[in-house]
């Protein structure tokens, strides 16, 4: 990932000073909304990452946006801006994100399914998180209907896969593993 | 194909389907960052080991190789096209290995062990041995006292190798080096014959894949593919594919030496390994040092020619071994050995280049090939003034050092002679002598390709030499002459050469040598 390292280093000097402040809720919903507004849209990406346009029209362009944003929020745009940081925003985001959930125990852990979660899985996918890491989790819920069944659970570098696609693949690696009669995958 | 049995189709699978089990796992994971000419970068994975196997979505495997702050670097052990930016990474808490058995020989089979011959799968029950393992300790080695033969006259008389040694064939392109060492490996037949096999590995690192079939056809009609196996890692394989070929090769190898037989590996050749590991140590972004290559490309040869070892005779302490791998320990036997005959390919004849500079100080001697020698036709071409070897002298069968002795030194002299050879008949008597010698003996250690020679026919020949009982004879008719001479000592004078090949020279075979090749040259007398 491109200036991950950088990132970080703004991204805890970001929530020490939100620290401080007792602003670092605040900061932390401006950088899950910076988050996902860059993710989500291809021109503010373009225009971040252009080395032809001017960084005034950049802060501009962030502050109009960001209009409601915490005034430490903003002094990062300035910084990043000043520094020629302006293309890792993004990172700088989800860096805060992480260190702020490490910060306040926070676990997120991501499910994925074929079909939407309803409570009473959920009760039982927690039951299942708290069996492998001895806390409980904040769910975000991904559909992906190409796992066909089962979940795929995945906190920070664990994965717990109880998927029918993997279990498939499996077999089917199992049977063309020096099997003539199956070409390989 | 043959004809396929749909009952026999359904059996099979029927006996795969009810092996599987469908099962959730807990896997360490991290996502792939970047992918690229055979290497990956991944985020997360924050617990990986340096020399971890990792696998990939869809089964594909690799080794961490680079633990940096942010990321894992990992060189990916196949066909890299099908990984994705995103996708999943697992770590598998093994460290990259391969599974060797009985079965092994008489296959061709990749870096990772499996067999691209077509010839099903490796048979029998197969352990599991580690490609990265640590050489033997001092204290479970022994010193070379044994002889490899290599069925070379020039090499078994003068740079003679022995078991758990490591000797460097080195030479330019087109110089014979693999010849030297394929006839090696058909000179091992008679050991196989007599039922105490030198199992042999040729390691092929980025050659044509139509050279490694033609040297799997010569070894089979010569009937060495019985105990042969060859790792080929071909030109068109990704290069993580060829930095391990050789280390694949070793861990066969190991797996005979530390169960008390002797192995013999090939490695064909290591300048083609090194360029593979410069290219993925640049890809890996490390930095690059002398003629490019990375800083720790000594310790890739060393730590690979270092596993060639005589194992002490003693299975106690053989059984104590550091580093055995918990799959064979109960098979650990002592007075194994793995000799190494790694290839370097030099440019012009130039030895000072980094890499041949490694190797030499590394190995225990070199065998010199040089295209001056080959084009004069003298075949092998074998320099033997700048051949050594530094431990084999020892492991030389008795009658062969006695016979052979003077042999070196004799060859030497003929060569600061050879100089005057044209000034003709204004040389005095005793440095025409030295001359003439010095060129049958030349010619007597000149040898057609795959035709080794069995060692008591060598020694019976360099002693026809050496005593200069050849003197009659005209040079061009030395081949003729040796034929003749050996099929009239294998005809009538059996026990001569039995003890020959025991290690004795007593006065009465000198004698019996004497006095056939007297008998015989004088036949060729002008």
């Amino acid at each position: 990932m491109k200036g991950t390292r950088a990132a970080q280093r703004y991204a805890k000097a970001i929530l020490d000073l939100a620290k401080d402040r007792n602003e670092s809720d605040a900061v932390y919903q401006d950088m899950e909304s910076i988050s996902q507004t860059i993710t989500s849209s291809e021109e503010l990406q373009s225009l971040l990452a252009s080395p032809v346009i001017k960084d005034d029209l950049k802060r501009n362009a962030l502050k109009e946006i960001f209009k409601n944003a915490s005034p430490v929020t903003l002094g990062a745009f300035d910084i990043l801006l000043e520094n020629n940081r302006i293309n890792i925003l993004k990172a700088v985001a989800q860096k805060y994100i992480q260190q702020y959930n490490e910060l306040n125990n926070i676990q997120v852990a991501t499910v994925t399914t074929a079909i939407p979660l309803d409570s009473n899985l959920e009760g039982k996918i927690q039951d299942k998180i708290r069996e492998i890491t001895g806390n409980s989790a904040t769910i975000k819920n991904v559909v992906d209907p190409s796992i066909i069944g089962g979940f795929i659970l995945r906190i920070g570098d664990l994965q717990y896969n109880a998927s029918v696609a993997k279990n498939l693949n499996n077999l089917k690696r199992q049977f063309s593993n020096n099997n003539s009669y199956i070409s390989k995958i | 194909m043959a004809e396929v049995n749909p009952a026999e189709v359904s059996a099979i699978l029927k006996k795969q389907l009810s092996g599987f089990e469908a099962k959730a796992s807990l896997d360490e994971v991290g996502t792939v960052l970047t992918v690229g000419d055979g290497i990956a970068r991944i985020y997360g994975l924050a617990n990986a080991q340096y020399g971890e196997l990792v696998e990939f979505e869809g089964g594909l495997e690799g080794i961490v190789l680079n633990l940096e702050e942010d990321n894992v670097g990992v060189v990916i052990l196949g066909p890299f096209q099908e990984i994705k930016e995103g996708s999943v990474v697992k770590r598998t808490e093994r460290i990259a290995s391969i599974r060797v058995g009985e079965g092994i020989t008489g296959r061709v089979i990749d870096t990772l062990g499996f067999p691209i011959d077509g010839k099903g799968p490796i048979e029998g029950e197969t352990y599991e041995m580690p490609l990265e393992r640590k050489a033997p300790g001092v204290i479970y080695r022994e010193p070379v006292t044994e002889p490899l033969q290599t069925g070379i006259k020039a090499i078994d008389a003068m740079v003679p190798v022995g078991r758990g040694q490591r000797e460097l064939v080195i030479g330019d392109r087109q110089t014979g080096k693999t010849a030297v060492c394929i006839d090696t490996i058909l000179n091992q037949k008679e050991f196989y014959d007599a039922g105490e096999p030198v199992f042999c590995i040729y390691v092929a690192i980025g050659q044509k894949a139509s050279t490694v079939a033609g040297i799997a056809k010569v070894l089979e009609d010569r009937g060495a593919l019985a105990y042969t196996t060859i790792v080929a890692a071909n030109a068109s394989d990704p290069a993580p594919m060829q930095v391990y070929a050789p280390f694949a090769g070793a861990a066969i190898g190991e797996y005979f030496r530390d169960t008390g037989r002797p192995a013999l590996i090939v490695y064909d050749d290591l300048s083609k390994q090194a360029v593979a590991y410069r290219e993925v140590s640049l890809l890996l972004r490390r930095p690059p040092g002398r003629e490019a290559y990375p800083g720790d490309v000594f310790y890739l040869h060393s730590r690979l020619l270092e596993r060639s070892a005589k194992i002490i005779n003693d299975d106690k302490i053989a059984s104590e071994m550091n580093d055995l791998p918990d799959s064979i320990k109960h098979l650990v036997k002592g007075g194994g050995s793995l000799t190494a005959l790694p290839l370097i390919e030099t440019q012009a004849g130039d030895v000072s280049a980094y890499i041949p500079t490694n190797v030499i100080s590394i190995t225990d001697g070199q065998i010199f090939l040089t295209s001056d020698l080959f084009n004069s036709g003298v075949r092998p071409a074998i320099n033997v003034g700048i051949s050594v070897s530094r431990v084999g002298g020892n492991a030389q069968i008795k009658s062969m050092k006695k016979v052979a002795g003077t042999l070196k030194l004799d060859q030497a002299q003929y060569r600061e002679l050879e100089a005057f050879a044209k000034f003709g008949s204004d040389l005095d008597a005793a440095t025409l002598n030295v001359i003439e010698k010095g060129r049958r003996n030349v010619e007597i250690l000149k040898q057609a390709e795959n035709d080794p020679y069995p060692v008591e026919d060598q020694i019976a020949i360099i002693f026809a030499g050496s005593k200069n009982l050849l003197r009659d004879v005209p040079i061009e008719r030395i081949r003729e002459f040796e034929r003749e001479y050996l099929e009239y000592l294998n005809m009538k004078h059996r026990d001569v050469l039995d003890g020959l090949k025991a290690g004795k020279l007593t006065d009465e075979i000198t004698d019996t040598l004497t006095n056939v090749a007297k008998e015989l040259s004088g036949k060729y007398k002008k």
